[in-house]
């Protein structure tokens, strides 16, 4: 096994791997950017390295920088997270010439499924189906609005060079394409250095399901099941289940053969994602395949019971796989939730700021994975994901109780969070009857931020008075907090404070 | 002192008073004491006729508070407020309509529009990159562009003001 793991990550997923490490025994390596000095994963680790400033293109993806801490502190192998470098086939052979192993999988599989064009023709080649679309990147804009008004509108025109939801746009109307294909070449350019886009049909009540896999060095491939990622906004995914209420097993069975053979098809060893698309007849499609670990993989941990670091330590060091295709078990019902640090009722802006106060929810059948603490700042530079909250239950109903109640104990003071709108959607009705796909949102918009604005005449008469308690005592305090000057000027509250005699 | 706190459209009448110290909430005849505590700065644990709240308080350009899980705007008047509005006076803390402000910090992308350009509501002023998501910002009321405070390849911070529209 290996002795000296470097984490070329941050926040929650660098904490994530750190822990399972020290469960080995094996050391830990942080780096860190300016803004990250007394970040939990720096904390938590056995070695530290500055890399630079807060910018990610002037830390986190500094390739020679990562390089140079690979020598200096001895690591003998590299676990790159998700997002950053993860699916970056140059840095992973870097790692490799200096002698130290990538855990991932080889680079010409990243290399492929990276490319998602590349990846679409290896998947009909080998018998898995995929969604109908162009095969090449755009090149001419007309001739792909041609082929676009072909399939049948509306269209998603998606980023060939890396996920998330990043460059991803939808095309209603055939006047819109110029425009919306110019807007996701930006915005592939700015987040991916790789501007070129793809169209895809867009499919009926689509529904986001994936299938964990996991590849060893001698040829063994499973399936750990599905994940349901249905509950998105703005092509992000925000709350994740499995089992998934919408499969039957029949066409699990069929899904999960269908992963099984695209990892196989492409040589692809470790741990990886194949998402599908199933439409409402259960015809499922080849979306894409993430040769990483996923920012969801805890719900399936927490139905197999399989830690999946673990995972791809052992088959990052050559050990075959330690279960069959049969050992696999799901057990109960896991569901996540994505807290974001952003506001639902400003169309999801990113919020930042300073966490004033923290109570992390616990209790059985609860796990918070994260890496915020009180007097931590949420900075723009990077992700807006404060971590997940994942609960499991003997069935789906007692993990969404579950879920509501974690969600109702959780408390991030002094930023807007995604908790509200997470438990709105885990007490709508629909979500709640297992009937939902990825429209969910977009339906049901309305009803979800109806609730965000629900407040019980006493809970109303409750924060009113705190507020204006709180605002005599800042008064007494003597401290200013009014930022705007059109608002009101603090020498009132003064004024209040001494006609009321307040101490 | 008499407060109306405007919350989710919900108008809530009281007064408070202070006696050593000590917060009362007084309502129609009886007072009651406040069994107000600080927890952290800016979020306290109140609890108020046996209900148990925990409530935080802040302030980004406007008062905000969270209370069972719900984050939302109060707008808080004392009686001077009151009666500056009872005599027809604008409170003049209503912030002019046509400004836009920066409603996330990020980095100018674009700017759409230039000073003189007649714009309708709705219409794209500019688009601003945050957190690698383009997001565009719209006039908030039509009229004519008066100023521009930014440029593109500018990072702004939340509030900052960004464009005017009269």
């Amino acid at each position: 096994m290996f002795r000296k793991i470097l984490i070329v990550n941050r926040g929650e997923i660098a904490l994530r791997v750190m822990r399972t490490c020290r469960e080995m025994g094996i050391q830990t390596v942080a780096v860190y950017s300016d803004a990250d000095r007394t970040a939990p994963h720096v904390l938590f680790a056995d070695e530290a390295y500055h890399l630079g400033p807060a910018p990610s293109n002037q830390s986190y993806l500094k390739q020679e920088k990562l390089l140079e801490v690979l020598k200096a502190s001895g690591a003998d192998a590299v676990h790159p997270g998700y997002g950053f470098l993860s699916e970056n086939t140059a840095f992973a052979a870097a790692v490799i010439k200096a002698g130290a192993t990538f855990i991932g999988p080889p680079a010409p599989a990243i290399t492929l499924m990276g490319d998602k064009t590349a990846a679409r023709q290896q998947m009909i080649k080998a018998g898995v189906p995929v969604v109908p679309g162009t095969e090449e990147p755009i090149e001419d804009v007309s001739e792909a609005r041609r082929i676009a008004e072909k399939i049948g509108l509306p269209v998603l025109v998606k980023a060939a060079g890396g996920g998330g939801g990043k460059g991803m746009r939808l095309v209603h109307k055939a006047s819109e394409f110029e425009k919306t294909v110019a807007q996701a070449q930006r915005e592939a350019a700015s987040a991916f250095g790789d501007g070129r886009v793809y169209i895809e049909k867009y499919l009926e009540e689509p529904h986001h399901i994936e299938f964990q896999i996991l590849a060893d060095e001698h040829g063994h491939v499973i399936h750990l099941n599905e994940r349901e990622c249905s509950i998105q906004r703005r092509y992000q995914k925000v709350v994740e289940e499995s089992p998934s209420p919408f499969l039957t097993p029949e066409i699990r069975e069929k899904m999960g053969q269908a992963a099984v053979e695209a990892a196989r098809s492409c040589g692809y060893t470790n741990a990886g994602t194949v998402e599908f698309l199933v439409d409402k007849h259960r015809n499922f499609y080849f979306l894409e395949m993430n040769t990483r670990l996923q920012v969801e993989h805890p719900v399936t941990e927490m139905v197999t019971q399989i830690d999946l670091v673990a995972e791809q330590l052992k088959i990052a060091c050559g050990e075959p796989l330690s279960l069959t295709q049969k050992d696999v078990r799901s057990t109960g019902h896991a569901i996540e939730c994505r807290i974001y640090a952003e506001d639902a009722r400003m169309d999801f802006a990113p919020s930042t700021g300073v966490i004033q106060a923290l109570f992390i929810p616990n209790g059985f059948g609860t796990r918070f994975d994260g890496a915020i603490q009180t007097g931590c700042e949420i900075t723009p530079f990077y992700d807006p994901m404060l971590g997940k909250l994942v609960t499991w239950g003997n069935d789906r109903e007692t993990a969404l109780d579950r879920m509501h109640r974690a969600l109702s104990e959780f408390l991030v003071a002094g930023i807007e969070t995604s908790i509200g709108f997470c438990d709105a959607v885990v007490q709508h009705p629909t979500f709640r009857s297992g009937q939902y796909d990825t429209h969910f949102y977009e339906m049901y918009k309305s009803d979800l931020l109806a609730t965000l604005n629900d407040l019980t005449p006493e809970a109303a008469r409750a924060a009113a008075l705190t507020a204006a308690a709180h605002q005599l005592r800042q008064a007494a305090n003597g401290r200013l907090i009014s930022k705007n000057k059109n608002k009101q000027p603090m020498n009132r509250w003064l004024q209040i404070r001494r006609g009321e005699q307040l101490q | 002192m008499k407060f109306v706190a405007e919350i989710q459209e919900q108008d809530v009448h009281f007064e408070l008073a202070a006696d050593n110290g000590q917060l009362r909430a007084i309502q129609a005849d009886s007072g009651i004491s406040l069994d107000l505590h600080m927890l952290y700065p800016g979020v306290y644990s109140l609890i108020l006729n046996h209900h148990s709240h925990v409530i935080t308080v802040r302030f980004n350009s406007e008062l905000v508070v969270q209370v069972d899980g719900v984050s939302t705007p109060v707008v808080l008047k004392d009686e001077m407020a009151l009666q500056l509005e009872a005599m027809g006076w604008e409170s003049a803390l209503d912030r002019r309509m046509g400004q836009v402000l920066a409603p996330i910090p990020g980095l100018v992308t674009q700017v759409l529009k230039s000073v003189g350009d007649v714009v309708t509501e709705g219409d794209a002023l500019l688009i601003m990159e945050a957190m690698k998501m383009e997001n565009e910002l719209k006039a908030p009321v039509s009229g004519t562009v008066q100023s521009i405070h930014v440029q593109s390849g500018q990072s702004v911070e939340k509030g900052a003001l960004i464009l005017e529209i009269a």
